[in-house]
């Protein structure tokens, strides 16, 4: 349990340095996305404390795991989708409008524009 | 209809309009298509305002609905519940989202897929309101937070999309910290409804309680960045000036309120909310300072009026602080929670009618820069504009912004003032007061005659549904203050249910203290007399304001989160 939750930590680190210190845009939606998948793990290793079977009533299924977390991360994942979606788009139209992916340069570009 | 399914209207409603609108974009002509936008007007909007009017007695006599979406078990459906905060907020919400769909009927932005986002977020402010589940309020906010990006993304111009994207990037990961903030409750207390948290958190000790505090940091800050409180601004300035003015008008007057107040449920039952009472109302007030002393160096229009939202908010959040560390259940505090969401209408109606105007008159103009822009009332004239509406609605917008009779602003801010007087923070506010009418001012100067002849944008046009959307927000605040007591009657007492309060009600007159008004603007002159000479502008130039990077952004909501955690657990 020690090392998955280290990992998690790890992944969930790697998402956020990716966030602050990236310049690239596309880089700053991976790391997002990286940082979401590590909160779901984290729910799913939560979930699976108290058994490890899937929780679906059936017969000879007596340790399943707590059906609440996996019910709440599947939301969360739709609304990663959505958010990485969104954020790709708007990625699209900065290159199209600046010609780069770098913020410091788009940030640069569009300062004129007002 | 009964209270019970009454209620859910207005989150039921815009989302069918948000539906018909989308099947029409796909399947119908031009004329169809404009048909069922205001088809989707008729259902998403002026339906659900019927429906609060229908339900009025109901809050009135302090009846409260709680009920899990599709008769789930209670430990595993979504919780909602209706009372008088929730009609309120929803109430807020179409006061000014009814100006401002006719406003953008003519000004833009024009594409279809504008009004079905627009619904969309229609329904997502309602359920914020309603929700009392801490997974769902996650799920509105995020439904409230996409369609914001849409909305201010939906601007011809391409830096809309980089504002637009650094608010989704800050915003998601925040939300990320909400969610495992939502974890750590969850691990502890086993559930996520706000009561069964409550109940399981007054039981805790030890270890456990830390983390149960920490989570509920997370969960705090993450949903107060969506407020834009000191120091989790950064993002607000570039969103809400660089969207369409319609959006702006939206963005700036009401969906930064509604997080916060949706928040209260949460804080109302929580051991320790005394303290972040006590932190939020001196980040309110630190806000209100930072926020207008930006404003007060802003050459660009809409980003001054940006920053006066951080300002305003300011003395919401100062006081909504106080109500929380003073106890919602006493009647002091039941008082100043009222008189918070009071101010909270006060601005809404205020600014939306700023950013309408203003955007308005600076696209006529065809420049935003408060040094350059001169001369819009003959602009305007040759746009199409025989009696000056723009003008005078500008003018009773900045009456109500700077507190001058006889606007809502005036008996609101003066009201809160003498109510959070015992404090120290409010001489943050008072101050902010005199700096308001300094930096207000400043927009006022582009109405005065131009010496230069007139660069008008010919495509501007100043429609009649703008002047329709105009006059309903000029009415409001200026009926507002007429009708003050009565208005704050009926809040306060709407709102004591929330607390056991019996909603005790203030003796106070606004028009009492209108020499405390008389200084404000004395000392207001005296500080634009200062901004003009050279040594303090040399002083101020670090001021003037710069984009923001991730980086700062960061560093803010790291400081937010440290500063609440320290104060909460020690």
């Amino acid at each position: 349990m020690i090392i998955e939750r280290i990992l998690i930590f790890l992944l969930f680190l790697i998402g956020f340095s990716a966030i602050v210190a990236m310049r690239n845009i596309i880089k700053k939606i991976f790391g997002l996305n990286l940082m979401n998948a590590a909160v779901v793990l984290l729910f799913i290793l939560e979930g699976s404390r108290i058994g490890s079977q899937a929780p679906i009533l059936d017969d000879g299924i007596i340790h399943m795991v707590d059906p609440i977390p996996q019910a709440l991360m599947l939301t969360a994942i739709v609304i990663g989708v959505c958010v990485s979606a969104l954020s790709l788009a708007l990625a699209v139209r900065l290159y199209q409008a600046t010609g780069s992916l770098d913020i410091d340069v788009i940030t640069k570009r569009l300062a004129d524009e007002h | 209809m009964s209270i019970d399914t009454l209620f859910l209207a207005p989150i039921y409603l815009p989302l069918l309009a948000a539906s018909l609108i989308l099947a029409a974009k796909a399947f119908a002509g031009e004329t169809v298509r404009k048909a069922f936008e205001l088809l989707g007007f008729l259902i998403g909007l002026v339906l659900p305002a019927f429906a609060l009017f229908a339900l009025r007695g109901a809050v009135w006599d302090h009846q409260s609905v709680e009920t899990v979406i599709g008769a789930w078990e209670t430990s595993l459906g979504i919780h909602y519940h209706f009372d008088g905060l929730s009609y309120l907020l929803i109430a807020l919400h179409l006061l000014v989202s009814i100006p401002v769909w006719l406003y953008s009927r003519h000004a833009g932005p024009k594409q279809n897929t504008f009004s079905v986002v627009f619904f969309v977020q229609c329904a997502a402010v309602a359920a914020t309101s309603l929700t009392a589940d801490l997974f769902n309020l996650f799920v509105c906010l995020e439904v409230m937070g996409i369609t914001s990006y849409v909305l201010v993304a939906s601007s011809e111009k391409d830096s809309s999309a980089l504002a637009s994207f650094n608010y989704l990037i800050f915003s998601a990961t925040a939300m990320v910290f909400f969610l495992l903030g939502a974890f750590g409750l969850y691990r502890i207390t086993g559930s996520l409804s706000y009561e069964a948290i409550a109940e399981a958190k007054n039981n805790l000790g030890g270890n456990d309680l830390v983390l149960a505090q920490l989570s509920l940091v997370l969960i705090v800050i993450s949903t107060l960045l969506r407020s834009a409180v000191f120091p989790l601004h950064g993002w607000l300035v570039g969103a809400h000036s660089k969207a369409p003015h319609a959006v702006s008008a939206l963005l700036s007057g009401v969906l930064i309120k509604i997080p916060l107040f949706a928040l209260i449920r949460l804080l109302l039952l929580v051991v320790g909310s005394q303290r972040i009472g006590f932190t939020m109302a001196w980040a309110g007030g630190i806000s209100s300072v930072v926020g207008i002393l930006l404003a007060l160096f802003e050459h660009q229009a809409k980003r001054l009026l940006a920053y006066s939202s951080i300002s305003q908010i300011g003395y919401v959040v100062c006081t909504y602080g106080l109500a929380v560390k003073t106890g919602i259940e006493t009647e002091k505090g039941a008082l100043l929670l009222g008189i918070a969401l009071l101010y909270g209408f006060c601005h809404a109606l205020s600014k939306s009618l700023l950013f309408l105007t203003v955007g308005t008159t600076t696209d006529v103009l065809g420049t935003k820069d408060l040094n350059k822009a001169r001369g819009a009332i003959a602009a305007l004239r040759q746009r199409g504009e025989r009696i000056p509406l723009t003008f005078i609605c500008f003018i009773i917008a900045t009456l109500s912004m700077t507190a001058m009779p006889p606007t809502i602003g005036f008996m609101g801010k003066n009201t809160l003032l003498y109510l959070a007087k015992d404090h120290a923070s409010v001489h943050l506010l008072s101050i902010t007061s005199a700096l308001t009418i300094v930096a207000y001012s400043k927009l006022a100067l582009m109405f005065l005659p131009s010496k230069k002849a007139l660069a008008v944008d010919e495509s501007c046009v100043v429609s009649k549904t703008m002047k329709l959307s105009y006059a309903l927000l000029a009415l409001m605040i200026l009926a507002g203050g007429f009708f003050y007591e009565r208005i704050q009657r009926f809040l306060v007492h709407i709102l004591s249910p929330l607390s056991e309060a019996k909603g005790g009600y203030i003796a106070y007159y606004a028009y009492q203290d209108l020499g405390k008004t008389l200084v404000t603007v004395g000392l207001a002159f005296i500080c634009i007399v200062l901004t003009r000479t050279a040594w303090v502008r040399k002083l101020t130039r670090p001021l003037s304001s710069k984009e923001v990077g991730f980086a700062d952004l960061f560093f803010g909501y790291a400081l937010a989160i440290g500063f609440m955690a320290a104060n909460l657990l020690w």
